[in-house]
């Protein structure tokens, strides 16, 4: 039998984990749980639910960036001040292209990146090299979220931690970011290729000081693409670079040979051109920084 | 085990002992006979199920019950009231935006809940408010005439 619990503060949360370790299943929005347990017969000990727990319900700005905690919804994401400013905008665009407005009005920034699928909300905060800050009864810890995901479906969160809030730094003056996700419908479809890219630009906004791109839907878990960041570093931005560029991260992914939704070789021409497309809108991003 | 909650549904309190693992959808249906909730995929795919839940719209089949508990929920039972339609049920008849039905109770309280935020929405904002809830019948360009007939009469 299934037991239920709605803790009221993060620390009866984290004291219930400690209590039921793997035996415990975390209940946010249930967008995707709710259905391993009616379909995929999950039969967790307990279900710890933080869908109201109003101390992850946050969006907060300060001197060094932003923080959002883990039971904020995604509808919250696409709408706030915060979230819809500057580079950061690239997590409202994604969250507005999430799921139906019903998911998002449920669904949480914790739980997507938990799931560590092919979740949408992680490609811009990879690429806004967001951090994870996990809180347990033993302490609490913070790794980027680079490093969060361990494979399809696991994540480096230890059982008898909760993800309290995820975290993005102010990027630099002279900066622009972009997202791009490529779907055949524009609600209730996975993406065949999410992406974020965010470039800085030296004083001269000429050459790249900083690069990051994010790709979803191309290997088991959002994934940074290395390989291409490093081909734009300390180069000179030119329409050139950013083809060649293309290039390598058509190459740098790991899209499945068994998808029925798009052939690798269909999902690497796709990387090309959109990666090609998301470098042009984050550098001229960038640049209109400066006129403005 | 049950767990006791307490919904507020279209206006009326009910107090209810829930298995946890049961959806909000079929506490709905199943025990309080609220059967204008429909259920189409079951999995959150095709908005049949939605409802405004403390206002927002949602899919019923992916809530736990258990986590209603305390909530205000509309369901398209409380859209009328003392046996006149709401404007946007008036709409949706007059532009015959209903062929086989299953939709429309989620569609017409996607369309409240837009125009609750926005009493003067565009076609698109119409059409991205009802992004989550699939017709395979209409086309939906009576639903969209529908809503926008609604919004100019104030509903």
């Amino acid at each position: 039998m299934v037991e239920y619990f709605k803790p009221s503060s993060v620390e009866e949360a984290c004291s219930l984990l400690d209590r039921f370790k793997e035996g415990a299943l975390i209940l946010a929005g249930g967008t995707d749980v709710v259905l391993d347990i009616r379909y995929n017969g999950l039969r967790p000990r307990c279900l710890i639910s933080i869908s109201n727990l109003e101390g992850l319900k946050y969006i907060r700005g300060d001197e060094n960036g932003i923080r959002i905690g883990a039971a904020t919804t995604i509808a919250a994401l696409a709408k706030h001040p915060l979230t819809t400013r500057g580079c950061f905008n690239v997590i409202a665009e994604a969250a507005r292209c999430f799921g139906s407005p019903q998911i998002r009005n449920r669904a949480t920034v914790g739980g997507n990146i938990c799931r560590a699928g092919c979740s949408d909300i992680a490609v811009p905060l990879l690429a806004l090299d967001a951090t994870v800050n996990l809180v347990s009864i033993r302490g609490e810890r913070t790794v980027p979220l680079s490093r969060f995901f361990a494979g399809g479906g696991r994540t480096v969160r230890a059982p008898d931690e909760l993800v309290k809030e995820v975290a993005v730094n102010n990027p630099p003056p002279l900066s622009g970011s972009a997202y791009i996700r490529f779907s055949y419908r524009r609600s209730l479809d996975l993406p065949i290729i999410g992406i974020c890219s965010y470039l800085a630009l030296d004083s001269d906004l000429s050459r790249v000081v900083d690069a990051r791109i994010a790709m979803n839907a191309v290997a088991p878990t959002p994934i940074r693409l290395k390989n291409t960041e490093s081909s734009l570093m300390g180069k000179e931005a030119s329409d050139h670079l950013i083809d060649e560029a293309a290039k390598i991260a058509a190459e740098e992914i790991q899209p499945r040979a068994d998808s029925y939704r798009a052939s690798p070789s269909y999902r690497r021409a796709l990387a090309y051109v959109l990666t090609k497309q998301c470098l042009m809108k984050a550098l001229a991003a960038a640049r209109e920084k400066r006129l403005s | 085990m049950n767990y006791d909650i307490t919904l507020t549904v279209n206006g009326r309190r009910y107090k209810l002992g829930v298995d946890p693992l049961r959806t909000l959808v079929e506490v709905l249906r199943e025990d309080l006979g609220f059967t204008g909730v429909k259920v189409g995929c079951g999995k959150g795919e095709c908005g049949a199920c939605t409802i405004l839940l403390n206002g927002k719209p949602v899919n019923s089949c992916l809530i736990l019950a258990v986590e209603a508990d305390g909530s205000s929920i509309l369901t398209i039972e409380g859209l009328s009231k003392d046996g006149t339609l709401h404007p946007l049920q008036e709409a949706f008849v007059k532009y015959g935006a209903v062929q086989c039905g299953y939709c429309t109770a989620g569609m017409i309280l996607s369309a409240k809940a837009l125009l609750d935020e926005n009493p003067n929405p565009s076609e698109l904002d119409i059409r991205e408010a009802i992004s989550g809830n699939l017709c395979r019948c209409t086309g939906y360009a009576k639903i969209v005439k529908a809503i926008l007939e609604a919004a100019r009469k104030g509903a």
